[in-house]
């Protein structure tokens, strides 16, 4: 009897979970799965003859050896991973450093600095949009205002000092896509989430022990040998939390560049691709095929990254 | 309890072999009355609307229920509604280039039938003469469009004193505005890829020097000589357009006419006109229009290739209310269906209104009813969209890289066969 009422009130954890489990599973693993099975098969409404057929691997075969836009779409969102993220980390720390001395205005400069995250991000890339017109946008009235040239911001012209060395500037231009309009798009993706790093990192800041800080004080340390000794060691959980966060959002990367110049070739991270094939040219097996291969990506991305803090952990 | 669950299963048999039934005497059953459309929200919806409420009124009875949705994801939820057999909808608007995938998947219901039965259609009436475009699919009528797109020239006629006849005078007309006072571009042309705009003005330019994409064998032909000389015409124009033109796509070219910082755009889309008169712009009396630029032959005429597309009504092949559907179908397309939607925002393409003399004195009849004559369609092939990235990609190319244009003609050549051996 006693054995029956302890077996029940250990089943209670389990309904208790029940709930948020079969909401997990059916919004997330079944789709997952069926996402999966409907890779293997033709889902493309001109073969569509009361039934889908079944062709195995062939959409994932298609995507990698056919599909002119897989390979450059998915090199630009890795370089747009690049780009953005270690600038956001990097500024975001700077910020975070700078935000922990005591100065007058702290408080109005730390609130300034949080109203980019606090934005959508399709407003953003919209009032961007406008700043970057080359005719009628905000930017290039000031620069003719102070007797500059107006600069094409979106378009896929290649950046002017790197286009203009000889013989290798368009080869550069190409390769990491140094051109003003995928400039644009990092450019307005690291002004918005700068702030998130600044605002991780200067909590994490804050909250370490402030022995540290007198004994490396007592020691002698200068402000660099504490920072790199002493503050970035103790953030290291931390920033590759951020880092983290920060690659799985910008793998993710869709509405600002939605925005700024829709599912156009020329600036194509694969998650847009993802968006053409299935709801462009309606192949949802092709578009299934390359979510399946986008969540693999996401998954080896964050293997790698629990590994690295793993350890940063251990060290 | 299991009499009950015999009775349950015999019910429901009996039930679906009714309702199985009931499809088959369906196809050319009169039907209801009530024709439900699924429609976009466009000038040319509200043109429809007008029109239907005519039909009503000449036919007691009958109702027209428009089920309109935005533009954004339409096409794709038309695809996903039709192919997922839905029966909610007769008749659905779509752009003309997607019949082809639809009438392939079998989803549309050809018009053929309802055309040759003399107790639906009365052909002398109908006049399909007067018709010019008919979509057709393996030999069979899918869709004759309401409404026509096609391209057309416009330039400042306070700049330019001779419209440019070729490409060579486009190229020329815009290097002499190009920078000036008045306009600080001498050309642009629609060049936004990722959507349907870039492909099509290219193939304008494309077929006017005798090239195409895929030949009337269905064979890729892209990587041409023609092909060579249409994408030339890009680059020498690409001085005089502005730096972003890959961003332009028909509403900022339409904001540059109407801005007048552009002396001349063309091939660009005929609905400008329109619009432009309709608009507050103080340039709008200072742009005309005329036929596209070509290429000049050796008897000294010029060769000039607008593509055209548009937008039409097509039938479910699931509708319950076909013969309802075709007479409003029918109603939609005849000479007094034209002149009401024309009258409302419509566009008009039949060419005995074009041509009617009571339209002589508007400079965009004229000019219609030629580009109409001379227009052409793209291929419709089943691959239409996927072929679209291909050609983007290749417009891209040509317009933002400097690319040796073998290499862009080779690789779009390459993948548009990769995609044609898919189906």
């Amino acid at each position: 009897m006693e054995t029956n009422l302890i077996k029940k009130r250990q089943l209670v954890k389990y309904y208790l979970i029940l709930p948020a489990a079969v909401l997990l599973i059916g919004t997330t693993v079944i789709p997952i799965l069926y996402m999966l099975y409907t890779s293997l098969f033709r889902l493309d409404p001109v073969v569509f003859n009361g039934k889908w057929p079944f062709i195995g691997l062939g959409n994932y075969l298609y995507l990698i050896k056919n599909d002119p836009m897989f390979w450059t779409s998915l090199a630009r969102t890795l370089k747009f991973l690049l780009y953005t993220v270690t600038p956001q980390i990097a500024v975001g720390l700077f910020l975070a450093t700078l935000m922990y001395r005591e100065f007058k205005g702290k408080r109005l400069v730390q609130t300034i600095l949080l109203f980019p995250i606090l934005a959508t991000p399709i407003i953003v890339a919209m009032i961007w949009k406008y700043f970057f017109d080359f005719d009628t946008g905000f930017l290039n009235l000031m620069l003719k205002n102070i007797g500059l040239q107006p600069q094409p911001w979106l378009s896929t012209k290649g950046l002017p000092l790197v286009d203009a060395i000889p013989v290798l500037g368009p080869w550069l231009v190409n390769k990491f896509s140094l051109t003003y309009a995928f400039r644009t798009i990092c450019f307005v993706n690291f002004w918005q989430w700068t702030p998130f790093c600044f605002l991780v990192l200067y909590s994490g800041m804050t909250s370490l022990p402030s022995e540290v800080y007198e004994a490396s004080s007592i020691d002698g340390a200068s402000a660099w040998q504490t920072f790199r000794y002493v503050t970035l060691p103790l953030l290291s959980k931390l920033i590759i939390a951020v880092v983290f966060i920060r690659v799985i959002d910008s793998l993710k990367v869709y509405a600002q560049i939605w925005v700024l110049f829709g599912n156009a070739e020329t600036t194509r991270v694969i998650n847009i691709h993802l968006y053409t094939l299935g709801f462009t040219t309606s192949d949802y097996g092709m578009a299934s095929a390359l979510g399946v291969i986008i969540i693999l990506l996401i998954a080896a991305f964050v293997g790698v990254t629990i590994k690295l803090g793993g350890k940063g952990n251990a060290q | 309890m299991k009499k009950g669950l015999t009775l349950l299963i015999l019910c429901l048999v009996s039930a679906a072999l009714f309702a199985n039934g009931g499809n088959d005497s369906t196809e050319m059953d009169e039907g209801g009355k009530t024709i439900t459309i699924l429609c976009v929200t466009s000038p040319e919806t509200e043109a429809l609307k007008v029109a239907a409420e005519e039909f009503k009124k000449q036919n007691p009875g009958y109702d027209v229920i428009f089920n309109e949705q935005g533009r954004l994801g339409y096409f794709t939820n038309v695809t996903t509604q039709l192919v997922g057999g839905t029966d909610e909808f007769d008749l659905i608007q779509d752009n003309t280039t997607y019949m082809t995938e639809l009438a392939a998947a079998g989803v549309l219901e050809p018009w053929d039938d309802y055309l040759n039965d003399p107790a639906l259609t009365d052909l002398k009436v109908y006049d399909l003469d007067d018709l010019p475009v008919k979509l057709t699919y393996e030999g069979k009528i899918y869709c004759i469009p309401t409404d026509l797109s096609s391209q057309v020239y416009y330039y400042r006629k306070d700049l330019i004193d001779k419209p440019a006849e070729t490409w060579d005078d486009l190229i020329a007309n815009a290097k002499a505005n190009t920078g000036t006072e008045e306009t600080p571009y001498g050309a642009v042309v629609t060049a936004m890829t990722g959507g349907p705009e870039a492909p099509k003005i290219f193939y304008t330019v494309l077929w006017s020097y005798g090239g195409d994409v895929i030949d009337e064998n269905g064979d890729v032909v892209i990587n041409s000589e023609a092909a060579r000389k249409a994408a030339s015409v890009y680059r020498a124009l690409k001085p005089y357009m502005p730096e972003d033109v890959t961003t332009y796509n028909y509403p900022k070219v339409f904001d540059a006419m109407k801005a007048g910082s552009v002396a001349q755009t063309g091939p660009f889309w005929n609905a400008a006109w329109n619009n432009l008169q309709k608009s507050d712009s103080e340039f709008k009396d200072k742009y005309s229009l005329a036929l596209i630029p070509g290429v000049r032959q050796a008897d000294g005429t010029i060769y000039r290739t607008p593509q055209t597309h548009g937008w039409g009504l097509m039938m479910n092949a699931q509708s319950k209310n076909k013969i309802a559907a075709w007479k409003f179908l029918y109603f939609a397309t005849s000479v007094e269906g034209f002149n009401i939607r024309g009258a409302n925002g419509g566009s008009i393409f039949r060419p005995s209104i074009l041509g009617a003399p009571e339209n002589a004195g508007n400079p965009y009849f004229p000019v219609m009813a030629e580009t109409y004559s001379l227009a052409r369609m793209e291929p419709l092939v089943p691959y239409y969209t996927k072929m679209h990235e291909i050609l983007n990609q290749m417009v891209a190319d040509i317009l933002t890289t400097d690319k040796s244009l073998d290499d862009i003609f080779g690789r779009a050549e390459k993948d548009l066969n990769a995609l044609k051996s898919r189906y």
